[in-house]
């Protein structure tokens, strides 16, 4: 009888710390925090990426190329496996050029977001941040040429990106409510990043009938390119579903940050009308 | 009873892990809600049908572009010009299709094919045309189909396939293997004659049925597309006549006094609804005839004035206008007049109801203040919305999926046809000969 007790007590106070170590957040909802995260960079700098951004992106139209997540920068354009398609091919991406312009033009931009917050996400602090009743933290990262500004309008300039940063920032917190995941505040810009890649790349036929929400399901590979795709519900339209799993080829690599690659392994897109 | 204590517990520890392995397992994945997905039309790549000969190239030049015409109107794609096609028709035929080149041009689905003229130089040669549609990413083929047809049927066939394709792609039926009647207006002699003719949904394959001698109204199709009933004053006094296509024949609906108007086909094709004036002082009410034994039923029993009935695609209830209370307003009834409720509500006017052959929506034309309204109302009542304004907007009759409205838009002294989506996007106009009005969208054709 004692014995039992005495297992019964230990189990109980195993159980209890098991539970209290694995039970993520969201069981114990923190408070949020909305962390506006200031960085200085100089505006020459911020052109820069603005710059660089550029020619990368016809990469990502080459199907599977393996992208090195957000940090690309120094790569040209080389040796990129590509899915199935001949070898040929891989020589053409100029032409390609002029009708796409637009597109690159597009996703430039995006890609100029995405690595503004992919650069200030990789120090561990926002997860401790999160606790200060602070509104507002000035983080200082971009270690490499933080060199003050000489002209006062370029300041201006290098400022402005601030603002963007901030309605960034305030979407992801809007799109956080309707998302069900267990992800923390950092995640949910990579995980707003991706959701904004993945749209831009869905073309659906605006003002169809409803039927059923659709749910697809992705596995992917550490380079961020697309391991497998099942539709887990189907819209009720073969087209829908169709065209989200266009979308989803178009969008591979999928940008995700390579040291959260356990997170982001496999990704639930849902549409509800 | 230890052990059951025990066993107990045990299965109260089972159950916690179990909780906490869920836990674990839900973790696994991360869900992105899809919000905003890119509204731009669909990048679609249209090649050129392939062929041996000249002719056939042609002829293949002249299909693709219906096709291309057909898709660029609905304002759903956009069909990629043929000088951007990276793949060339010599390395199609050597290599096949190269899906990397397409993606490259941003295609997201392409459609190649390829025509043969059967019996060349023959009072009748046939066109066989083949076409398959790729998705470029999944890089396999979604849809191949093959036509042979007379080959003066030609346009025909480009309809066809576009149908196909747009099914394929959006999911809902197609629009395009179609017909529109409508009223031309001619000014000749100072005189302005109307007639009735008829086109292919994008305007091809225009024919007019009537010289113009007498003044016809409100044309229907009847669900087979063999049969038009339409107003006509040909004996002087308002009366509504039945043209059989095939043969040309006209014949009287009926001979009934007073004014006859507004008629339209059941869904079935083998009941006629209208408005009739007979026996009752003048006032117009809504009939419905059996086509086969003329017999004729009255609908409505109102002081107010009854008329433009529509039924819905089920056949079971009827939309109409009437002013009973007090204004021009929407009202809806079974088909055999039971159960009259009111459907529109609010400011202005409300005319012309036609309810869509998705049945979803019910279109209609609403006056206030002087403009004139395109509008569409779930049969609900719910919701309300508004596609188009002008000074004149009238006539609005439905695409044969419920996608597209054509409406008859007056500016100035002239009338011409327009095309809107029930998105409330994508208004143009469709060119026609003569000025055109009153149009009605016949069914898909068989």
């Amino acid at each position: 009888m004692r014995k039992g007790l005495l297992i019964s007590f230990f189990l109980h106070v195993f159980v209890f710390f098991f539970v209290m170590m694995s039970v993520p957040e969201n069981l114990f909802p923190k408070e949020k925090v909305q962390t506006i995260s200031i960085k200085l960079v100089a505006a020459k700098n911020v052109k820069k990426t603005t710059e660089k951004a550029a020619p990368k992106k016809v990469k990502t139209q080459q199907s599977a190329a393996p992208k090195e997540a957000p940090k690309p920068k120094k790569k040209p354009e080389p040796k990129k496996p590509p899915k199935k398609a001949p070898t040929v091919v891989n020589k053409i991406p100029k032409k390609a050029d002029k009708p796409t312009k637009q597109i690159q033009a597009a996703e430039k931009e995006v890609k100029k977001k995405e690595e503004k917050v992919a650069e200030k996400k990789p120090e561990p602090r926002p997860a401790k941040l999160d606790k200060t009743k602070d509104k507002k933290n000035i983080v200082q990262d971009n270690s490499k040429e933080a060199t003050p500004v000489e002209d006062p309008e370029d300041f201006l300039k290098a400022l402005s990106f601030i603002e963007d940063l901030k309605a960034e920032q305030s979407a992801m917190f809007e799109g956080e409510e309707t998302e069900k995941t267990t992800v923390n505040v950092a995640e949910q810009a990579e995980l707003a990043v991706l959701k904004k890649h993945i749209e831009r790349n869905w073309y659906k036929t605006p003002g169809t009938k409803f039927i059923n929400p659709l749910l697809l399901r992705l596995k992917i590979n550490r380079d961020g390119t697309l391991s497998s795709m099942e539709v887990v519900e189907s819209s009720g339209s073969l087209s829908l579903d169709n065209s989200l799993k266009r979308a989803v080829r178009k969008a591979a690599p999928l940008p995700i940050p390579t040291d959260k690659y356990d997170v982001f392994k496999e990704i639930e897109l849902y549409w509800n009308g | 009873m230890t052990g059951y204590k025990m066993f107990k517990k045990l299965q109260f520890v089972a159950l916690l892990t179990c909780l906490v392995a869920s836990i674990q397992t839900a973790q696994a994945a991360v869900r992105i809600n899809l919000t905003d997905p890119n509204a731009d039309p669909l990048p679609t790549a249209i090649v050129p049908f392939d062929g041996e000969s000249a002719d056939e190239q042609n002829v293949g030049m002249q299909i693709r572009d219906v096709i291309a015409n057909n898709l660029q109107n609905t304002g759903l794609f956009n069909v990629l010009d043929p000088k951007a096609h990276l793949q060339s028709r010599q390395s199609m035929r050597t290599s096949g299709i190269l899906f990397n080149e397409w993606r490259l041009i941003n295609a997201q689905a392409v459609m190649t094919g390829h025509i043969v003229i059967l019996g060349m130089g023959t009072a009748t040669p046939k066109a066989q045309v083949e076409f398959k549609l790729y998705d470029p990413y999944a890089e396999r083929d979604i849809l191949a189909k093959s036509y042979t047809a007379d080959l003066r049927f030609w346009r025909h066939i480009g309809h066809r396939i576009s149908d196909d394709i747009y099914t394929q792609l959006t999911g809902e039926g197609g629009y395009f293997t179609s017909r529109i009647v409508h009223i031309a207006e001619e000014s000749k002699n100072g005189k302005k004659l109307k007639k009735l003719c008829v086109m292919d949904q994008d305007g091809g394959n225009y024919q007019c049925l009537t010289d113009g001698s007498h003044l016809v109204l409100t044309p229907r199709f009847n669900p087979n597309v063999q049969k038009i009933v339409y107003m006509s004053y040909a004996n002087g006094f308002p009366r509504l006549y039945l043209l059989d296509l095939p043969t040309g024949k006209q014949e009287i609906v009926g001979d009934f006094e007073g004014l006859n108007s507004s008629p339209r086909f059941s869904p079935d094709g083998k009941t006629l609804v209208m408005t009739l004036t007979k026996g009752h002082a003048g006032n117009p009410e809504v009939y419905s005839m059996d086509i086969e034994t003329k017999k004729l039923k009255r609908l409505t029993f109102n002081r107010g004035i009854d008329t433009s009935p529509s039924f819905s695609p089920d056949g079971k209830k009827i939309v109409f206008n009437s002013n009973r209370g007090g204004k021009p307003a929407l009202y809806i009834m079974d088909a055999d007049g039971n159960r009259v409720r009111r459907l529109t509500y609010g400011q202005g006017r409300h005319y012309a109801p036609v309810w869509s052959p998705r049945g979803d929506l019910i279109a209609f034309v609403k006056e206030y203040e002087g403009r004139f309204s395109i509008n569409v109302i779930d049969p609900e009542g719910e919701e309300t919305r508004q596609l188009t304004e002008s000074f004149l907007d009238e006539s609005p009759t439905w695409s044969p999926n419920g996608r597209v409205i054509i409406f008859s838009r007056q500016m100035g002294d002239s009338t011409k046809l327009y095309t809107i989506d029930l998105t409330g996007y994508n208004e143009r106009q469709l060119k026609t000969p003569m000025d055109a009005s009153d149009p009605a969208w016949s069914p898909l054709l068989k």
